[in-house]
C-alpha cells in the first residue's frame, strides 16, 4: 500500500469507525449485559475489521460484517465457556409457552434491570437471535446466515428465547441482579 | 413464529435495554481515539475482549477523533450539531443527545426528528403540551439520566395522532429543554419555562437542565 492509498483506506477506516462504534457498542451490550465488555468487544471487532480493511471497504455492506464479527465473538466465547454446543439449541421445550403469555410478561416489566437479567438466563445463540432480529430488525436470511443455520431455527429459536424470557420474568430476578446496572450474563453463556 | 404483539413487545424492550447503557459516548470517545491501523500487520494496541484494562485504556495517537466531532457523519443516520447528536437504528428507534450548553436550533432539531419519521414540534422560548395529555409518554422515550442527557425515542410506541413537544428555554448557565407527549390535534403553548412543581399538563415531562441544576427528571401529574 503506497503512502496515498494508506492515507485514504484510514481515512475511509475513520469514518466507517465513527459511523459504527455505537449500533456495535449497542449491540454487544445487548448481548452481554456489561457496558465495559461491550467496548472491549467493540475495540477487538474494529481491530479485525481494521486488519481486513482492504478488503472489507470493498464489501457492499462493511458494517453487517463488522457486525457480524461482532456476534461471533460473543458466540466463540459462549462456545469457549460452556463447551456445551448442544445446549445452544435445546430440545427441552418445557419452558415454551404460548406467545400471548411471553408478551404479557414483557408488557409488565416495569424495572428494566429485570428485564437485562431475564435476557441473560438465555444461551448466547438464542440472545443472539433476539437481538439481530428485533433489535438490529435484519430478515431471517440474514439472521440465519450469521448464525449458520435454518431460518426455521431462527423462528423457532425466538419463540423459544421469548418463551425463556417469559418464564424468566415470572420466577423473577433475584434482588442482587434487581440492583446491579451491569450484571454480567456471561454466566449464564 | 412469534405473533406480531411478542415480535412488538421484544423490539421496544430490546430497544430499552440497548438505550440504557451508561456513557456510550465516553466509549466512543475512547474507542475513535485508539489506534487502529488499516492494512497493518500488527496491531498497536494489544486487545481482547477479556481485557480487563482495554475499556479504560489511554488514548495513543489519535486521528479518528476528529471524525468523532464532524458535522454529520454520512450514511450512517446520525446527525452531529453543536446542540444535540440525533442517531436513527435500524430498528426505527432513535437516540437524541442533547448539549445543555447551547440553545437548540428549533427547525434543525424538528426537520431532523421528522426525517427520522419522529413527529415534532420544537420552541424556543416556549413550550407546548396538552391537557388531557396523551398517555404513553413513558413508553415513547426513555432515559435522560446521563450527563450530557441522552434519550431513546421508540416512534412505533407513539399512539396515532401525537408528536413529542420540545420546548428550550435560555436560563443562566446554559439551556433547559422540556420534552412532553402532546395531542397533534389540541395542546397549548406557554411562553413560560414549567417548573417540576407546576406540574404541566402532561402525563410527563421530561426536564433536562443546564450543568450545575437538576437533570433528567420526570414529573409525573397529580
Amino acid at each position: 500500500m503506497d503512502g496515498v492509498s494508506d492515507k485514504a483506506a484510514k481515512r475511509k477506516f475513520e469514518s466507517f469507525a465513527a459511523g459504527s462504534w455505537d449500533s456495535l457498542l449497542r449491540t454487544g451490550y445487548l448481548m452481554t449485559g456489561d457496558a465495559a465488555d461491550a467496548e472491549d468487544l467493540v475495540q477487538e471487532t474494529l481491530l479485525r475489521v481494521a486488519r481486513r480493511w482492504n478488503r472489507v471497504q470493498a464489501m457492499d455492506h462493511p458494517a453487517a460484517y463488522a457486525r457480524r464479527i461482532l456476534i461471533n465473538l460473543v458466540l466463540h466465547d459462549a462456545d469457549r465457556r460452556s463447551r456445551q454446543r448442544a445446549e445452544l439449541w435445546p430440545q427441552d421445550d418445557r419452558a415454551e409457552t404460548a406467545d400471548e403469555s411471553a408478551a404479557r410478561a414483557l408488557r409488565q416489566v416495569d424495572d428494566q434491570s429485570e428485564f437485562r437479567w431475564a435476557l441473560g438466563q438465555l444461551p448466547a445463540r438464542q440472545r443472539a437471535v433476539l437481538v439481530l432480529r428485533y433489535w438490529a430488525d435484519l430478515p431471517l436470511a440474514e439472521v440465519a446466515a450469521i448464525l449458520g443455520c435454518p431460518e426455521g431455527t431462527v423462528t423457532s429459536s425466538a419463540s423459544r428465547a421469548a418463551a425463556r424470557l417469559a418464564q424468566a420474568l415470572a420466577h423473577g430476578a433475584p434482588p442482587a441482579a434487581r440492583t446491579r446496572r451491569t450484571a454480567t450474563m456471561k454466566e449464564n453463556t | 413464529m412469534p405473533t406480531e404483539e411478542l415480535e412488538n413487545e421484544l423490539r421496544r424492550m430490546l430497544a430499552r435495554e440497548a438505550a440504557d447503557i451508561q456513557y456510550p459516548e465516553q466509549a466512543g470517545q475512547r474507542l475513535l481515539a485508539r489506534n487502529y491501523r488499516p492494512g497493518g500487520r500488527h496491531r498497536r494496541l494489544a486487545a481482547g475482549i477479556t481485557a480487563a484494562t482495554a475499556a479504560t485504556a489511554v488514548a495513543l495517537a489519535l486521528g479518528l477523533s476528529g471524525v468523532f466531532s464532524s458535522a454529520v457523519a454520512s450514511g450512517t443516520g446520525t446527525v452531529r450539531t453543536a446542540a444535540f447528536t440525533l442517531v436513527k437504528y435500524a430498528n426505527g428507534t432513535a437516540t437524541l443527545t442533547l448539549n445543555l450548553n447551547v440553545l437548540v436550533e428549533p427547525s434543525i432539531l424538528q426537520s431532523d426528528l421528522q426525517q427520522d419519521g419522529i413527529p415534532a414540534i420544537v420552541t424556543t422560548g416556549q413550550f407546548c403540551s396538552s391537557d388531557p395529555a396523551p398517555p404513553g409518554f413513558n413508553q415513547v422515550t426513555t432515559g435522560a439520566k446521563t450527563k450530557p442527557p441522552t434519550f431513546t425515542i421508540i416512534p412505533a410506541a407513539m399512539p396515532a395522532g401525537t408528536e413529542l413537544s420540545f420546548g428550550n428555554f435560555q436560563v443562566p448557565g446554559g439551556a433547559q429543554t422540556e420534552v412532553a407527549l402532546i395531542d397533534t390535534n389540541s395542546y397549548t403553548c406557554s411562553s413560560s419555562a414549567p417548573t417540576l412543581s407546576q406540574s404541566p399538563a402532561a402525563d410527563f415531562v421530561l426536564s433536562l437542565h443546564a450543568p450545575g441544576e437538576a437533570s433528567g427528571s420526570k414529573s409525573a401529574r397529580p
